[in-house]
């Protein structure tokens, strides 16, 4: 037993961490999911829409980044863009796209959680083709609502 | 990976998968034709292509680089860039002027809205592969084709029909 915990505590940082916290679990069918905006490219302020580019996934992980913003007030999802994806990565948060969980599901798409960092999920689940990509984000981004920072 | 921030006229002088001329005229006619670009358009027809040359050309700059987007997103290579062109070329001028992006892929986008649930958007690669997707009120349309000497088939009804809906 003794063995077992301390090979945790020495082995513990090199394997998966499982997901834990209020966040770890599947979101429910009417919770929002934030797709943050880096680029002025992905959404068209003339039409007030999120572009479908913006939904395709990142192409090695096949998954798209997304945030659940359940419960929080407007200055607190800005604060997790600009603290955790656009700080992050050394760019400037331009808005976001706002979904329900049950949009990408309804799709055939899936939302898993990974609460790392906290509310972190991901859409996943995405076709290999590119044109079946585009199909399910053309979509996504149709029930997007588009939230300019 | 070493990426390089291209010049920008530089860009509109990579032959394209519609001109594959190599000769000294062509290279010259290139060059004289993308020069152009700054001063010898019809205002009236050739407006929305201008716009749409300078939007690649401003996306271009800006995913220059790997993770361009914060999320992990792909550069853009000098063959997309001149596959975008060579997209733009075939584009009838009867159509709107479309909204360029770039893909995390690195692929250029094309997109167009027309309203609820009437939309298109299509993406080329550097090598000439055109996948596209619409939404055309129920019906959901989807494909991939390559780009010849012109616009194939499946996408020009896609977009006749949009823009018919539209009218």
């Amino acid at each position: 037993m003794r063995f077992r915990s301390r090979l945790r505590s020495l082995f513990g940082s090199f394997m998966p961490q499982q997901p834990s916290g209020p966040f770890a679990l599947p979101p429910a069918e009417a919770e929002p999911l934030s797709r943050f905006l880096l680029s002025k490219r992905r959404y068209s302020v003339e039409r007030m829409r999120v572009k479908s580019a913006a939904f395709l996934p990142e192409p090695n992980s096949l998954e798209t980044s997304v945030f659940r913003t359940l419960g929080l007030e407007e200055e607190e999802i800005w604060t997790i863009g600009e603290h955790h994806v656009a700080q992050a990565t050394g760019h400037t948060l331009h808005g976001r796209g706002q979904v329900l969980a049950q949009v990408p599901r309804r799709l055939g798409l899936n939302v898993r959680p990974d609460n790392q960092p906290e509310r972190h999920a991901a859409i996943v689940g995405w076709p290999a083709e590119k044109d079946r990509q585009q199909m399910l984000a053309i979509e996504l981004a149709e029930e997007a609502t588009l939230f300019l920072k | 990976m070493t990426v390089i921030a291209l010049p920008v006229k530089w860009l509109g002088l990579a032959p394209t998968a519609t001109d594959r001329a190599v000769s000294d005229e062509a290279q010259r006619f290139r060059r004289d034709r993308w020069l152009s670009v700054d001063t010898g358009f019809s205002l009236s027809v050739e407006e929305p292509y201008r716009r749409a040359t300078a939007a690649v050309i401003e996306a271009a700059q800006e995913a220059n680089r790997p993770n361009w987007d914060g999320q992990g997103g792909l550069p853009v290579t000098q063959g997309a860039v001149a596959q975008a062109f060579a997209f733009l070329d075939v584009l009838p001028s009867t159509l709107s002027e479309p909204e360029v992006a770039v893909d995390p892929d690195g692929e250029f986008s094309f997109e167009w809205s027309f309203g609820p649930r009437r939309a298109l958007t299509a993406s080329i690669s550097a090598s000439g592969k055109i996948s596209f997707a619409a939404l055309i009120g129920p019906a959901r349309l989807y494909g991939t084709d390559y780009l010849l000497d012109a616009l194939p088939e499946p996408l020009t009804l896609a977009l006749r029909q949009l823009h018919a809906s539209a009218a």
